[in-house]
């Protein structure tokens, strides 16, 4: 989050007192005018000098904040009261009578504001009872606006309806529910208003249309300052100094307070990349390795939390592994930190990876980017998300192979026809040219996996490829994808919450859980004889429908900021004893190529 | 029938403008007539105020004079003005042009400055080049557009001598000296635009780079700058464009204080001279016919994105 701009909400004080005090500071008589003594140069007693009437600068300057403040506050309340009173009014009563304050502010809105102004000024002459009340309308169709839409979102809320039959007056609903619930949108719109109506009011007493000389303005000031500029730069600047900064500052405070109601957490960046140690050496076989993954975040608050810990994972060419396990529990910012394509906030702080021999994590970002897309590719859960809305689908795939073909590679059109027939896309040549938006949920999911095997990568990363689509794609997309691994001896990591789709697609599995692995090993293994009692009850819950958490289990996953001290998955475990809750378990070898992070895991087997 | 509907929604809203622009000066308290006369306090002549509300029509029957206000409208009629007797719809169709060609100049400064520094600070997000972008653009943003036209005649013309404080000489007499005077308002209208563009298009890129589609052209190992160039931008820039032709029609009315300054004589200075010798038909004639532009310019927006995007039309 922004910090809130306190120096702007001391300068915004700062000028209220002084224009609420100004008759008692001590200063010169902002009217006396001194003929003879026009331009005075600053001195002890006229520290800003005098004006080209003699006046003093300084008094007048100050006398001018309570001018503008006054006029500011005066039509943004007016404006505020009447305009939410409007609304509310509109919101309530409905039919006719919400029609003509809708349209009314519509058409009030189309006319500029300094125009209407002196259309005023024109009918009701020049002073403070032509402008407020005409910039208290220019400002009312906002505050109608604020208060209109709360009112419709609120009255058909179940609370509202059971203060009505607990009979609870119309008023009292009104000022006991909308008022608190606008006040924030209110309080911004209000001084929005207020620094509107500084700008408004200056401009017409610069033009002589606003606030009536001789009444020190700024706006005034600047425009009798204008005709001696050449004489007396200093009269001209000491009021736009003024009148920029309390502007200014009011808009600073206003974002502040936005800011304040609307958190908006930014996310944090890390501040230093962690360094990594040099990393153990590669291991012989092929395919692709992950040993001892860890990723750091560093939360709002200031801390450092690991979503990803101590993850190690193996898959051999031609084979598939799952990564499984619920929302939250890291599975796919292991697949992110694998591409480098973690979020700013996040970084790889321990751990090495090797694709055929070559280590992944420590490589410079222009390595690692010629490596995306050519070597590792992914897939998304989301296909509608996930393609460029104004891209044709036949530019998105040509680019994959144009960012990573050799010189003198043939020709891409063809190749991204071939590539949309391969992924089964009828007519292919016409369906490149479409654009996303035209296309089905699993067409689009067809595209993105053309787009991923388009450079023959020897690693695919599919996130939840098929969450997204319908029961029957979904069948059809992992068959695709299947098919498209025996063919090309590609190692594929596929990551995902549904159980079924674990056991069609993958030859080995990891359960993770809280940003760990709990148990690995081959699927047949795994689900005939789960090690672990988290596997054990996701499998016991694997017969409810998709996608719903896993039942049986008591509890919730632990925050990353709160994590129980021992076995991470202890407190929803039935089978816990003291020493789950003190030390956290190790991984351990059950059988080979077989893992549990369970103390207990021999009762299990 | 959503196009039909929407075009009746903006004559809805025109006709709206019309009544409020005829019921001005009569819910206005007091006698028209008589304040357009009245000059510093005094009394006006009582044969000089009925000659006035005659020539007006201010004695006839209200309904009568709203429909005549109506019927003249129709015919594209918007009286005459009081001083020269002059039709003040020639007098806005020649002095419109000057304004539009004002704001145009002025949209055009306000992207070519607002929209490359916006994606650089949307680029450097949080870094010193991005934080110092945005002061700038708080402190124009807040600057009163005269205070930025007064200054700049203050720095440029009185100070440096660089450039003439204002005027204007018609294109087709002298085009150097049109552009030369045209820069002046046009930049001292467009630096606050510009802060507006710059905001607009740093929050439409940063909000385009962490869409899904960015993350998946990540993946293929496009680099920064192509993700930039290739995805971000033109997704970006859809809704800066909304922004920036809305903006335009808003300034119809934003230049009065502009031209003011700098002698520059457009329909709004046309304005102020009006209300300063309280020329009646002439500023709500021009009120009129400035907020039916904006209601027009409303509809195109609305119409175009019909047209772009089919979900609108729903």
């Amino acid at each position: 989050m922004r910090r809130f701009p306190w120096w702007a909400a001391g300068f915004v004080a700062l000028s209220i007192i002084v224009a609420i005090l100004v008759p008692w500071l001590g200063l010169h008589d902002p009217y006396t005018i001194a003929t003879g003594r026009q331009f005075e140069a600053p001195s002890w007693t006229h520290p800003l000098g005098r004006d080209e009437l003699g006046r003093d600068v300084l008094s007048r300057l100050l006398w001018g904040s309570r001018t503008s403040l006054s006029v500011a506050l005066a039509s943004a309340v007016s404006g505020c009261v009447l305009g939410v009173l409007l609304g509310m009014i509109g919101g309530f009563l409905r039919g006719p009578v919400e029609v003509v304050i809708l349209r009314g502010t519509d058409a009030l809105l189309c006319f500029p504001p300094l125009l209407l102004a002196l259309l005023a000024v024109t009918l009701l002459g020049v002073g403070y009872s032509t402008l407020i009340p005409l910039m208290a309308l220019v400002f009312l169709p906002s505050f109608v606006r604020i208060a209109y839409a709360s009112v419709l979102s609120i009255r058909s809320q179940d609370y509202v309806e059971a203060m009505r039959v607990l009979g609870a007056g119309r008023i009292r609903v009104l000022m006991g529910t909308i008022l608190p619930n606008i006040a924030g949108p209110v309080l911004v719109q209000f001084s929005l208003a207020a620094s509107a109506a500084i700008t408004l009011e200056s401009g017409l007493s610069f033009i002589g249309l606003g606030v009536a000389p001789p009444t020190p303005t700024w706006g005034g000031m600047i425009g009798a300052g204008r005709s001696v500029m050449q004489h007396a730069p200093l009269q001209l600047l000491w009021p736009c100094l003024m009148l920029t900064m309390t502007i200014v500052s009011i808009n600073m405070l206003c974002d502040g307070v936005r800011d304040m109601l609307d958190p908006q957490s930014l996310p944090m960046r890390l501040k230093r990349r962690p360094v990594l140690p040099p990393a153990p050496p590669a291991p012989a076989e092929r395919g692709f390795q992950l040993q001892g993954l860890d990723v750091a975040i560093v939360t709002p608050g200031g801390g450092r939390i690991l979503p990803v810990n101590d993850v190690s994972l193996a898959v051999a060419p031609g084979r598939t592994l799952a990564l499984v396990g619920e929302s939250g529990s890291g599975k796919s910012m292991t697949g992110l930190a694998l591409t480098g394509l973690l979020p700013a906030s996040a970084a790889v702080s321990a751990g090495a990876a090797w694709l055929d021999g070559e280590e992944l994590l420590r490589e410079g970002e222009k390595q690692a980017r010629s490596r995306r897309g050519r070597d590792i590719a992914m897939i998304f859960q989301d296909p509608a998300s996930s393609l460029n809305p104004v891209q044709r689908i036949g530019t998105q795939i040509e680019e994959m192979l144009r960012l990573h073909d050799a010189p003198g590679a043939p020709a891409r059109g063809p190749r991204v026809i071939e590539l949309l027939a391969r992924v089964g896309i009828p007519d292919p040549a016409r369906r490149a040219r479409a654009w996303p938006h035209e296309l089905s949920g699993g067409m689009r999911q067809r595209v993105m996996i053309a787009m991923a095997i388009a450079n023959r990568p020897k690693l695919i990363i599919a996130d939840e490829p098929t969450t997204a689509l319908d029961v029957t794609i979904q069948a059809q997309i992992l068959e695709l994808l299947a098919e498209l691994q025996r063919e090309s001896d590609l190692a594929l990591i596929f990551i995902t919450h549904s159980l079924p789709v674990v056991a069609e697609m993958a030859d080995t599995v990891a359960v993770m859980y809280a940003g760990q692995i709990v148990e690995t090993g081959a699927v047949a293994d795994v689900f005939a004889a789960p090690r672990h009692p988290y596997t054990r009850a996701l499998l016991a819950s694997a017969a409810s429908p998709e996608g719903s958490p896993p039942q049986g289990i008591p509890g919730q996953v632990p925050a990353f900021t709160a994590l129980p001290p021992g076995c991470r998955f202890a407190p929803r475990c039935g089978m816990r004893s003291a020493s789950c809750e003190e030390t956290p378990p190790a991984l351990v070898e059950t059988a080979a190529g077989w893992q549990s992070r369970c103390v207990r895991w021999k009762e299990l087997a | 029938m959503w196009f039909a509907k929407r075009v009746a929604l903006s004559l809805l809203l025109v006709w709206m403008v019309a009544t409020m622009a005829f019921g001005a000066i009569h819910l206005v308290p007091g006698d028209p007539a008589e304040i357009m006369l009245s000059e510093g306090g005094f009394a006006p002549d009582p044969s000089a105020v009925a000659a006035l509300r005659e020539e007006l029509g201010l004695d006839r029957p209200l309904v009568e004079q709203y429909a005549d206000w109506l019927r003249g409208l129709a015919r594209g009629e918007l009286g005459h003005s009081l001083l020269d007797q002059e039709p003040v719809d020639e007098l806005i169709g020649r002095r419109l042009p000057r304004t539009l060609e004002l704001i145009l100049a002025a949209t055009v400064f306000a992207a070519l400055v607002g929209v490359p520094l916006g994606v650089l600070a949307a680029v450097r997000r949080g870094g010193l080049l991005d934080r110092t972008l945005n002061g700038f653009a708080a402190v124009f943003d807040g600057m009163p557009v005269f205070v930025i036209a007064t200054l700049m005649i203050l720095v440029l013309a009185r100070q440096l001598e660089w450039v003439s404080t204002g005027g204007y000489v018609p294109f087709a007499e002298n085009p150097s000296a049109h552009v030369k005077l045209l820069m002046m308002p046009a930049i001292a209208i467009g630096l606050g635009f510009a802060a507006v563009v710059l905001r607009m298009t740093r929050a439409a890129v940063l909000d385009t780079l962490n869409r899904d589609f960015v993350r998946t052209a990540r993946s293929k190992g496009a680099s920064p700058l192509r993700i930039l160039v290739h995805h971000a931008l033109r997704n970006a820039l859809m809704p800066v464009v909304t922004v920036v032709t809305l903006h335009m029609g808003a300034m119809l009315g934003g230049t009065v204080l502009t031209e003011f300054v700098f002698n520059w004589p457009g329909i709004s200075s046309m304005m102020v001279d009006a209300v300063n010798s309280r020329d009646y038909p002439v500023v709500v004639g021009t009120l009129f016919v400035i907020a039916a532009i904006f209601v027009a310019l409303n509809l195109a927006v609305d119409l175009l994105y019909g047209m772009i995007d089919p979900r609108v039309r729903a």
